[in-house]
């Protein structure tokens, strides 16, 4: 601290002023000997007790205004080292790093919230005038702020920033937006400051930091963790071969740092806990399997696997599993020919072959009913129903069925004995992707793949050009062939129906028409055939939720509202979903499974077939070990600035003063109604 | 006050007529009741003879009438003993702008007025000046030169700086009075101590008529003074720098109190209180005090 004009200070003799004008006024008072003196006396120190300290205090106000006033003169100032800066106009950027790992706590606080208040320290320190950007860098980089003069604006952008993340980091990329912010800045002075836990994982190339006329400083949020931080690797939930009804937990542990001792395991979900396991680790690693009942339809299919154990982030503890595929599709097979425990019914091979899950591709859960309960069955849950050489359905079944397809649906329609051309015709006119001419008999014709095939068939052979079909149905299509007899004649046949979509296969599933169910083509020529009739495409691994942290959940079909359920147990409601075939979900709080429960009229709330998704922490962001900052001049890795500037103290001087000047008439104001009311 | 009565005043005094209300002693004959029945012309009563009765008192008209010795009573008329007291200590010395006079100058006027009243009805008057102590006086007497001695007395200077003692002053004055009259202070009561008025209580209790002019100027009474001054006490060391706007209320309470103190005690005194501002003419005070005595006002 120091003074700008110190002669000033001569001004404070005045304030000795009001105590010498006291001195003198009382010198020239006129005495008056009052015979009753003695009341005087009584009634002054009756009112001496209120009177003598507001005389006191008037007193002490005008010698304080005289003394402020001498100093508000002196121009004092205050020597400031600046936090960020160096005290001149400048165009600046912020990048606050708001990945996972920025939640890990240091005496008690996220290291984002230091994060946060260092940015706002960093703002305060610049001059008016200055322009500034803020960028958040966990991924996708997004930018907070556009560069702007208004620096009142950052502290509201920096308040905005969310303190919960599930965020990996970009560095660069957000590098690459706060040098792209500067670089039509208004002024010469430009500077960056980074502000990150700069972990192992976080993605800082020295190329990143080369900015010609550009000061970047990096600054570490956060000391180095004093445990190690244990996080779930991986987790996979698969149908147990073995048991009946059991899905088994695969569950990977890892741990950044010598973790030590067993650790505790905890499965659970809506129903309470289902598993506990202690895990050993070994070279920080470990693996555990959990055997749990596999919820039945209808009912949550999700679980959450709990790392019980005090480590340096909590956030990645726990990872959400569907307990039953989430993709799968959900077909009812309709059983026209039945025959229990016999390799003569219609579905012996096709329900053998949807068991076969294959690598990466969408699992179908499947499920039989004969052709006479199919009126009476519930199809808001299903995606597929397959017609399996069932007759020729009713008016009304018919009915139903178009329906199901136009909400969304999918039909597959498989020929056999029982499919009568007329008939099907006749019940299904608006529906069928082609009309059934006759039944073809004592053919040997091979099915042809072709480029049209593509929608059902893998790419590569699939060995179907060699089955050999003895029985078919003879059908005329105006388009729409997916697969063909060697004849050219149309083999599988597909049409759009609104939402929905029906698909006809000319020869049966089982093997009364053709040996199809005894090639390996079989397998993935069935697989297509649902999957194309549910129209389902095979799902991204990390779930709906995009980029930006929304989830798009599929709407299912009649559905009229939604519920989603998640981790923290929180429950979001959306009613009137109407026509939508999707529902934009934002509200992703925490990792874990989100339950997602939908209701058509008149039903209550069921976990939907295929809404359940899980939103897991990336894993590179469990990874705490700090790595060691790239040069960057010469205050890389403190990244602070070091100028010093004088702050003047005159402004609040003189507000000061201001203070006491106005106290002093209220004061004064005051012993003056005072001596009236006397 | 000079030696000589204002004339204008002499006259306006001629024509009030003190009349005690309570029966005095007195060895002469006089406008005033005494206790003693005898020689009189205003019959009082009859009673039954006692031996030893004046026999010159039965009457015999009613003796003829009724053949009994009836005692025929008449009331006697007495003249009185007044005693002048007039306090003459520094605080007495005050003068205010709004009446012209010092308190002590107003209560010797005030005192000689009624001297000359009574001395002019033919009753003994006397005077005594007093401040802590009795300073001098002029024995009760009815002689025709008694207004003179009188009001050279009052007109007499006051002892410098003298401080008041009510309580010793007093008594030492009380000493002196004899028979039962009536006593006349003059004082502005400052020093009213708890046992100011206990000589005054022993001559009620002997039968004396009292009576307090209460000498106070207006200034006491409003404390009028404005701006930032410097008080000083007239019969001690003591000042006080104040702005009297500021006590200007508190004051006035307790000079109130103070007023309403002093008539009380002169009330339970025996006392009759007449609160005489300075400010207010001598006759009409003195008229006041008088003819509120002869309707029974007082005591």
């Amino acid at each position: 601290m120091g003074l700008e004009t110190p002669l000033a200070l001569l001004g404070l003799l005045a304030a000795g002023l009001p105590l010498l004008l006291h001195r003198i006024r009382r010198r020239d008072l006129r005495p008056i000997a009052l015979p009753t003196f003695a009341f005087l006396l009584e009634a002054d120190r009756k009112k001496r007790r209120s009177r003598g300290i507001t005389d006191l205090l008037l007193l002490m106000l005008r010698v304080a205004m005289l003394a402020v006033a001498a100093g508000a003169l002196a121009a004092p100032y205050v020597a400031a080292r600046l936090s960020f800066g160096d005290g001149s106009i400048t165009s600046a950027a912020i990048v606050i790093d708001d990945s996972m790992s920025m939640m890990r706590l240091q005496d008690d606080k996220p290291l984002l919230a230091l994060a946060k208040a260092r940015a706002r320290e960093a703002v305060a320190s610049l001059p008016q005038g200055s322009e500034i950007a803020i960028i958040s860098a966990g991924e996708p980089p997004r930018l907070r702020l556009p560069r702007s003069d208004r620096l009142e604006h950052a502290e509201a952008a920096i308040e905005a920033i969310d303190d919960r993340s599930l965020r990996a980091t970009d560095l660069d990329a957000a590098l690459r937006l706060g040098l792209s912010q500067l670089s039509a800045s208004r002024h010469p002075s430009r500077r960056l400051l980074v502000l990150s836990d700069f972990a192992e994982h976080a993605r800082l190339s020295p190329a990143s930091l080369d900015a010609d006329g550009i000061e970047v400083s990096l600054e570490r949020i956060g000391s180095p963790p004093a445990r190690p931080n244990l996080h779930i690797r991986s987790l996979r939930a698969l149908p147990d071969p073995t048991t009946l009804g059991k899905t088994s937990l695969a569950i990977e542990v890892a741990a950044d740092g010598p973790a030590k001792g067993p650790i505790a395991l905890t499965v659970e979900n809506s129903r309470g806990q289902l598993a506990r396991q202690n895990l050993e680790l070994v070279d920080g690693q470990g693996r555990a399997t959990v055997l749990v009942e596999t919820p039945a339809r209808g009912t949550d299919p999700t679980a959450t696997v709990r790392i019980d154990s005090d480590d340096a982030l909590e956030a990645d503890n726990s990872a959400g599993v569907l307990l039953t595929s989430g993709d799968a599709i959900e077909a009812i097979f309709v059983n026209g020919d039945p025959h229990p425990a016999s390799d003569r019914d219609e579905l012996h091979y096709a329900l053998r072959a949807v068991r076969q899950a294959p690598d990466g591709g969408t699992p179908v859960r499947a499920q039989t009913v004969d052709a006479d309960a199919l009126p009476k069955h519930d199809l808001s849950q299903v995606d597929v129903v397959v017609l399996a050489n069932v007759p020729a359905p009713s008016t009304a079944l018919g009915r139903r069925l178009r329906s199901f397809v136009e909400s969304g649906g999918g039909l597959l329609i498989a020929a056999g004995d029982r499919v009568r051309a007329r008939a099907y015709n006749a019940a299904l006119k608006d529906l069928l992707p082609c009309h059934v001419r006759a039944r073809g008999q004592n053919e040997d014709l091979g099915l042809l793949p072709d480029e049209a095939s593509a929608a059902l068939l893998p790419a590569g052979p699939s060995g179907l050009s060699r089955s050999r079909t003895s029985g078919r149905l003879l059908l005329d299509c105006d388009g729409g062939e997916l697969l063909r007899f060697s004849d050219r004649t149309p083999a599988v046949a597909s049409r759009e129906l609104q939402r929905g979509r029906v698909t006809m296969l000319a020869t049966s599933l089982d093997a009364d028409w053709s040996d199809l169910p005894l090639r390996p083509g079989y397998l993935p020529l069935l697989w297509g055939l649902l999957r194309h009739s549910s129209q389902r495409r095979p799902t991204r691994p990390d779930g709906p939720v995009d980029a930006q942290g929304v989830a798009h959940i599929p709407v299912p079909p009649g559905a009229r509202s939604l519920e989603v359920v998640s981790p923290s147990g929180a429950r979001h409601r959306f009613d009137d979903l109407g026509e939508r075939q999707s529902l934009a979900f934002e509200a992703i709080d925490a990792p874990g499974a989100y339950r997602v429960l939908s209701a058509s009229p008149g039903a209550p709330l069921r976990d939907a077939a295929r809404g359940a998704f899980v939103v897991n922490p990336p894993k590179s962001e469990s990874d705490l070990r700090q790595k060691q900052l790239p040069a960057v001049g010469d205050d890389a890795e403190s990244g602070t600035g070091s100028a010093v500037v004088r702050r003047s103290l005159s402004p609040y001087i003189f507000l000061a003063f201001a203070a006491l000047a106005v106290a002093e008439g209220l004061l004064r104001l005051r012993r003056r109604a005072s001596t009236k009311r006397s | 006050m000079t030696a000589e009565l204002d004339q204008e005043l002499v006259q306006r005094i001629a024509t009030l007529r003190f009349r005690a209300e309570r029966a005095v002693e007195g060895l002469r004959s006089g406008v005033h009741r005494s206790p003693h029945r005898g020689a009189s012309v205003i019959f009082a009563e009859h009673r039954h003879y006692r031996p030893g009765d004046d026999l010159r008192l039965l009457d015999w008209r009613a003796y003829a009438r009724s053949d009994r010795h009836t005692i025929k009573r008449f009331e006697q008329e007495t003249h009185l003993r007044a005693h002048l007291l007039l306090d003459t200590s520094a605080s007495m010395g005050y003068g205010g702008e709004s009446a012209g006079v010092s308190k002590r100058e107003y209560a010797a006027t005030l005192l000689a007025a009624l001297a000359y009243v009574l001395l002019g009805q033919g009753d003994a008057t006397g005077v005594q000046t007093l401040d802590s102590e009795l300073v001098a006086q002029v024995p009760a007497r009815a002689r025709p030169d008694q207004l003179e001695a009188i009001l050279q007395l009052l007109a007499a200077p006051p002892r410098p700086g003298a401080r008041t003692d009510l309580a010793a002053a007093v008594g030492a004055a009380v000493e002196r009075v004899g028979r039962r009259g009536l006593v006349v202070l003059a004082s502005d009561l400052l020093d009213l101590g708890p046992g100011a008025l206990q000589p005054l209580s022993r001559l009620r209790a002997l039968g004396h008529q009292l009576l307090v002019f209460h000498i106070i100027d207006r200034d006491e009474l409003e404390l009028p003074f404005q701006g930032p001054s410097r008080f000083v006490d007239p019969e001690g060391d003591g000042s006080l720098d104040v702005d009297p706007e500021a006590l200007r209320q508190v004051y006035r309470q307790r000079i109130g109190a103070f007023l309403t103190d002093c008539r009380e005690r002169c009330t339970a005194a025996g006392a009759r209180h007449v609160l005489c501002p300075t400010d207010h003419p001598v006759q009409q005070v003195l008229a006041g005090a008088l003819r509120g005595r002869a309707v029974g006002a007082w005591a």
